[in-house]
This record gives C-alpha cells, sequence and structure tokens, in this order.
C-alpha cells in the first residue's frame, strides 16, 4: 500500500504539470488547429520528463541534492543565480496564473464573485500548504486530479479518427500556408515547454528527499516517474482529442478555461461538468503549490538554507516564509486582473527559455561517477539525456521567435 | 526581455493588417461558433445554472473586448467596411450575450440567441471570405 501511495508523488508531479492551467487550454488549441497533427509532441514530453524526472530523482537520493543543490554545485555562481532568479519568476507567474484559474473553476461552480474567490481561493492554498503534510497534499491533488479521466471518456465517446490519431504520433511538415507552418511550430515548442516545467523536476526530486527515499528505493523512482507521467500524458492527449473532434469541425479555437471544460463534459450530463470542475480545480491546484512550494524549495537548496514541508515552521523559517511570499505575489499579480491564460502562455514559453539551463546540470550530475557511484549513468541514458537537451537548446532558441511571429499562437 | 516585449506590442500602431483583420475575424467566428454549442448544451440542461451565468459572462467579456479591440483598430480603405461590419457583429454577439447571462434557463431566449449567434457565425465567415 506504501508503494501504491508512493506513485502519488509522480502522478501529482506529471497532473501539476502536464494538466495545468496552460496545458488544459494549450493543448485543446493545438487539437483545435491541427486534430491530433502535435501528438508527436505529447508523446515527445512525455519520454523526456520520464527520462529527466528518473534522473533527478537518481541524483536526489544517491547525492541528497535535490535540482537547485546540483544547479548551484554544477553552474558557476552567477549563472546559478540567473537561473534561480528566473526559474522563480516562472514559478511566480505560473503561480499567479494556476490561483487565477482555482478562481475561476471556483466561480464555474458557485457564481460567488471572482475576485472573492482569487482571495479565498489562495487562502486555502496556503492552508493546505501549512496543515498538511507533503506526502498528504501529494495524495490529495495527485488522486483527485484523476478526475480529469473525464475528459479521456469524453475523448472516447466523441469518436475520434483513430486512424489519424495514429498517424499524428509522426510530425507533419505539409502545412497550408507558411503562416500554419509558423503556427504548427509554436504550438509544438509549448506543447513540448509544458510538458517539461522546471518546477515539474524540482517539486519531484524535492519530494524524494522528503518522502525519505533510499537508493534501495531506486526502482521504484522509474516506476513512479513513469506510471505519473504516462497517466498525465494520457489526460493530454485526451484534450487534444476533445479539442479535434469537438472544436476543429466548428472553426472554435477555445480561449476560455471554461470553455475546455465545458467540452470535457460534453457528451454528459450536469454531473460530469461537475467532476470535471473539480478534476481541473485538482491539477490547477496542485500546480498552484507545487509552483509556491518549488519557489520556496530552489531558493532554500541553493543558498544552502533549512528546508522541508514536514518539519516545524520555527526550524525552517526561510523555507515557510519562501512559499507565503511566492503566495501572496501570485495574489497581487492575478488581484491586477490580468487574465491568468494570458500569464499562462508567457511562462509556458518563458519556461522553455531558461529550461536548458535546469536540465543541463542534471544531465551531468547524473553522469558523474564521483558523484553518483555505482548508481550513474548508463551510456544509454546519458546518450537519450543529452538528445534530450538538445531537442530543449533548439526549442529554447526557437521560442521567442515563434511567441512573436505568431503573435502568441493566434491563427 | 518580457518588458521590452511588452513595450514593443505598446510601440505597435493600430493599423492593422489583411491577415490581422482575417485573425480578428476568425476570433470572432470562435466566439460565435462556441456560442450556438454552449446553447445546445443549455438546451439539453447539461449545465449548473452557476456554470452557465459564469460562463456567458466570459463569453460575453471576451465578445466585448473583440469588438472593443476592433473600434481602436485602423485598416487601409479598402478593408474599412470589412472591419466595421465585424465590430458590428461582435457588438451584436455581446449584447445578446449580455441578455443571455441573466436567464440562461429561459428556452426562449436560448432558441432566438442560438438563432443569433449562426447569424453572426455566417456574416462575419462571409466577411472574412471577402477580405
Amino acid at each position: 500500500m506504501k508503494k501504491l501511495l508512493g506513485i502519488t508523488l509522480g502522478i501529482m508531479t506529471a497532473l501539476g504539470g502536464f494538466v495545468d492551467l496552460g496545458q488544459i487550454v494549450f493543448t485543446t488549441q493545438a487539437g483545435a488547429l491541427f486534430g491530433y497533427k502535435l501528438l508527436w509532441a505529447i508523446v515527445l514530453g512525455t519520454i523526456a520528463i520520464i527520462v529527466y524526472m528518473e534522473m533527478c530523482g537518481r541524483v536526489a537520493v544517491v547525492a541528497q541534492a535535490p535540482v537547485f543543490s546540483v544547479v548551484r554545485t554544477r553552474l558557476s555562481y552567477k549563472i546559478g543565480l540567473v537561473t534561480l532568479i528566473a526559474s522563480n519568476l516562472l514559478n511566480v507567474i505560473t503561480c499567479a496564473a494556476e490561483i487565477g484559474g482555482v478562481a475561476i473553476i471556483l466561480h464555474l461552480l458557485t457564481g460567488w464573485p471572482e475576485k472573492v474567490l482569487l482571495i479565498g481561493g489562495c487562502i486555502g492554498v496556503a492552508a493546505i500548504i501549512h496543515l498538511s503534510r507533503f506526502q498528504w497534499i501529494e495524495r490529495v491533488f495527485g488522486l483527485s486530479g484523476l478526475l480529469m479521466i473525464v475528459f479521456a471518456v469524453a475523448a472516447v465517446y466523441l469518436h475520434p479518427d483513430w486512424n489519424a490519431l495514429a498517424h499524428g504520433l509522426l510530425p507533419s511538415f505539409s502545412q497550408p500556408d507558411p503562416g500554419h507552418s509558423l503556427l504548427y511550430a509554436y504550438f509544438a515548442v509549448g506543447i513540448f515547454s509544458a510538458m517539461l516545467m522546471e518546477y515539474e523536476v524540482h517539486f519531484y526530486s524535492t519530494g524524494a528527499i522528503e518522502e525519505g527515499w533510499k537508493p534501495k528505493d531506486l526502482g521504484e523512482n522509474f516506476m513512479v516517474a513513469s506510471l505519473g507521467s504516462i497517466l498525465g500524458s494520457g489526460l493530454t492527449v485526451g484534450l487534444m482529442v476533445v479539442g479535434a473532434t469537438l472544436f476543429l469541425p466548428r472553426h472554435i479555437f477555445p480561449q476560455l478555461l471554461s470553455t475546455t471544460i465545458m467540452a470535457g463534459a460534453f457528451p454528459f450530463a450536469t454531473k460530469a461538468l461537475i467532476i470535471a470542475l473539480f478534476g481541473a480545480m485538482a491539477c490547477i491546484g496542485g500546480a498552484a503549490i507545487e509552483t509556491a512550494l518549488s519557489g520556496a524549495y530552489n531558493v532554500c537548496q541553493f543558498y544552502n538554507f533549512e528546508w522541508g514541508k514536514n518539519r516545524p515552521t520555527k526550524d525552517v523559517p526561510i523555507f515557510t516564509i519562501g512559499w507565503i511570499a511566492m503566495l501572496a505575489l501570485a495574489l497581487m499579480i492575478a488581484l491586477t486582473g490580468v487574465r491568468p491564460l494570458q500569464l499562462v502562455n508567457i511562462s509556458i514559453i518563458f519556461g522553455m527559455v531558461v529550461m536548458p539551463l535546469t536540465y543541463y546540470p542534471i544531465v551531468r550530475a547524473a553522469a558523474d561517477k564521483k558523484l553518483m557511484g555505482k548508481h550513474v549513468n548508463t551510456t544509454f541514458d546519458s546518450v537519450v539525456g543529452i538528445v534530450f537537451f538538445a531537442l530543449i537548446t533548439v526549442a529554447a532558441l526557437a521560442a521567442i521567435p515563434l511567441m512573436i511571429m505568431t503573435n502568441s499562437g493566434q491563427p | 526581455m518580457f518588458l521590452l516585449l511588452s513595450l514593443f506590442s505598446c510601440l505597435r500602431s493600430n493599423t492593422i493588417s489583411r491577415d490581422q483583420l482575417r485573425s480578428k475575424l476568425l476570433a470572432g467566428i470562435s466566439l460565435a461558433s462556441e456560442t450556438e454549442l454552449f446553447i445546445d448544451q443549455l438546451q439539453k440542461g447539461r449545465a449548473t445554472s452557476a456554470f452557465a451565468k459564469s460562463h456567458l459572462a466570459y463569453v460575453y467579456q471576451e465578445a466585448s473586448r473583440s469588438a472593443d479591440e476592433l473600434r481602436q483598430t485602423h485598416v487601409n480603405e479598402r478593408m474599412a467596411d470589412t472591419l466595421e461590419n465585424g465590430r458590428a457583429q461582435l457588438d451584436s454577439l455581446a449584447t445578446m450575450l449580455a441578455g443571455l447571462k441573466e436567464k440562461p434557463g429561459d428556452q426562449e431566449s436560448l432558441s432566438a440567441g442560438r438563432q443569433q449567434a449562426a447569424r453572426i457565425r455566417m456574416a462575419l465567415t462571409q466577411a472574412k471570405d471577402e477580405l
């Protein structure tokens, strides 16, 4: 049972990363524009995140060094500091978007004023972080996020074209015009980026230490990383299929979270809508918690301060101030009235730009025989890690030009 | 970098190209089509009252925002009529949604709203095709 519950770390990490506010809308938009033609980007992103989650989990367990300790030791202080600032800026922006998303869902459920729900939702998230042990956070959000399965069921129920879906596993290079090709590339980069968001590996590697994993648990590490990611990936495919079957034929380009949620429950009755709302709230709320905690973990791990969600508050004052500050800043941004989806678009694309700085130290540390001993990367691990790192670098270079040229993915 | 990009977008002129106008019309078509789809759901009783009101309010905000954007936009003379037509259609969609979000359970309003959304979608599609 304990082993089974251990999988919830992978599930929450993946759902909070894959099926957060941005990905819910972004992937549905991709389906609405290109049908199944970007399915390969989800598959590629899934393999990449499994590879890196496994690597950073292994490094965390063997070297007792989560990602930002590795960043500190593997990069120069200046580059490490730039990575820390950029990562936490992205965490704050993403957290603001996710808190905004939670408020939207609460508004859709209750009809109460959104500003009140924004503040209430943020206080609720803070209370959950303060009152719950790490394991319970991951279990509650990981398992309740599984309600999103309603999207996968809807996807099957809407009778997708399985043949076209299978063709989507390979990249398509023929688009009707150059504008479409740019949009296609933008969405490919965006999907890949959203699946590899930095906070996922920060949260996962720290979670492995919070849960007290030992080298003997490394067999489970791969299973947890794989199962969680494959599950998140399956739901992401469901979102794309819903976009392709429901929106593409009707020329709808979904720009609202509520549109996507409505689509998830489309073939069914009101109860399915409520399930979809709760599932989305668990995933988006989980992402808000992941980003807030990741911000605090990053600072503490970089500067070697005491940290730990399960430790008494008085023993980890900077960590506690850190996540509270993250939430407070996120709330301030959300209260300015900026639309959550605008924020999340920014975080996905700028997240891609700084991504190489997060993944490079992981690949290097996992391949360091002195640090990892018998748990060092095999040649195959290193080659796969380097290939994905090259892809990440190419996508990072292309992200901002594509964002400008496509007006942030507007058809 | 983000500040620079924001500054860059603010400095851009309000005069838009044919492709940009086409993109805005596509967004309008999407909103009208989405309204039709959602009204279908409401007619089948597949949404809670809170969801219906809130979602219609969000779509209304989007339609109003898109209409405002077109109001503040300029195009060359050849496309001026298309721009004006697009803005008028989006205004009309926003007005219809404003009424509908107040009584999403009223079947008569839903039927009328669905027909109006379909007309708006077709008018916007025609405007886009004529560009």
